[in-house]
């Protein structure tokens, strides 16, 4: 026997979302049909609906490596944005040792993400695309900026890495004439990596992270590399930057 | 619990990946979006040292209020968003570049034409919000959150191909 009135679709997101909640709900659809079939139209549809959001955010990220060339379209620089400069000002007021240090890296990634992307970086005769590994937490940036030359193949690349909270880190570079370990000591460091066929960036942070997040690119046609290890992982990455040619 | 400075980064710290993809969904604006991520984190910490129950919802409460006051103070609804956030210039793209623009101006659209209240209870459920969650952060009963969202489902079925199996 049906218990009670068919509840509304509402009422049957309400028991999808929370069944332990909604007894009544569950011993109206064990008699139901017709419900069992209405709840199953609102479990389709709530499934569809969090596959195209994962879809988009995974396009939102993959194009997020993907800088746009020389030319193309940039996002703002933050200084130019009234909205932003008025918080940042807040902020200070606010005086908090934290959003110093958070800001700017953070900054930097969502424009990474979320910048009108655009659909492979071909750099341009004579112009740059960047390329940026951030570490978005504390503070810790890592950034690669490779110069594109007239055939729009890499011609050399500089890294910079800023870290003054574990000097025992260390980067390494593959370049041509093999891998070279730089060992960080909290100075920022500025690397040639040379003409390379097939550059690659191992990074390793003894001191342990919670949440590092890796973008790489290169100048020319190009796949991104898009990585995001768990908190708990060990924290050493290999970036395989691909064959520029 | 009473937050601290410390317990507002550490909030910051665990949500701010999941709140920036909510203010974006929210706003459909990225540029929008990250304003007021840093905007929510700012009054975060100003809230520092009182009392706050159900943080990770209250964080969400704030910044879905800021989203709101911005629509409010600019007088336009929400739904007039989607122009807000143009694709690139047109370029030399491949197919599958244009298919992941298509998507996601499609879902922008879609969650566009969602009323505001509508909108924010779709999204906050998709961040796993429960629906009293929602309720308090839309300041009305669960019964309605319901309401809105299947209102709001029935409005994205016509826009998006939800009913299909395996899509």
């Amino acid at each position: 026997m049906i218990s009670f009135t068919h509840p509304a679709d509402g009422a049957l997101i309400a028991f999808l979302d929370e069944p332990d909640a909604n007894q009544p709900i569950a011993e109206h659809l064990a008699d139901c049909a017709e419900c069992q079939s209405r709840l199953e139209a609102v479990e389709r549809r709530s499934a569809n609906l969090s596959d195209l959001f994962a879809r988009a955010d995974a396009m939102a990220r993959a194009d997020a490596t993907a800088r746009p060339a020389a030319g193309g379209p940039m996002p703002r620089p933050a200084s130019q944005r009234p909205a932003r400069r008025r918080q940042l000002a807040v902020a200070a007021a606010v005086g908090a040792l934290a959003t110093a240090t958070w800001f700017s890296p953070l900054r930097a990634r969502i424009t990474e993400w979320f910048a009108s992307p655009a659909p492979a970086v071909e750099a341009a005769a004579g112009g740059e695309s960047e390329s940026r590994i951030e570490f978005p937490i504390d503070g810790r940036a890592l950034r690669i900026r490779v110069t594109a030359d007239d055939a729009g193949s890499l011609v050399r690349g500089t890294l910079t890495v800023n870290r003054t909270d574990s000097p025992t880190a260390s980067v390494q570079i593959g370049t041509a004439d093999g891998t070279e370990t730089i060992r960080l000591d909290g100075r920022e460091l500025a690397v040639d990596v040379g003409r390379n066929p097939a550059p690659a960036i191992r990074i390793t942070l003894p001191g342990g992270v919670d949440d590092v997040e890796i973008w790489v690119g290169r100048a020319g046609p190009f796949t991104p590399e898009w990585t995001t290890p768990t908190a708990g992982e060990t924290p050493s990455w290999s970036v395989d930057l691909g064959t520029l040619r | 619990m009473v937050l601290t400075h410390v317990d507002v980064e550490a909030l910051f710290r665990e949500n701010q990946a999941h709140l920036l993809r909510y203010l974006v969904r929210l706003s459909g604006n990225s540029a929008t979006a990250e304003d007021v991520l840093q905007e929510t984190f700012v009054r975060a910490l100003e809230r520092a040292d009182s009392r706050v129950e159900h943080t990770r919802a209250w964080l969400f409460t704030v910044a879905t209020n800021l989203v709101r006051d911005r629509a409010r103070r600019s007088g336009r609804e929400l739904s007039a968003f989607e122009s807000l956030d143009p694709p690139p210039p047109s370029a030399p793209t491949p197919l599958e570049y244009s298919e992941r623009q298509e998507l996601q101006r499609r879902l922008r659209h879609a969650l566009g034409q969602l009323n505001d209240r509508e909108r924010t209870a779709i999204v906050m459920r998709e961040e796993g919000f429960k629906h009293r969650e929602i309720a308090e952060a839309l300041g009305t009963t669960t019964g309605t959150v319901g309401t809105l969202l299947a209102r709001a489902f029935d409005k994205l079925a016509t826009l998006l191909p939800l009913d299909g199996v395996g899509q």
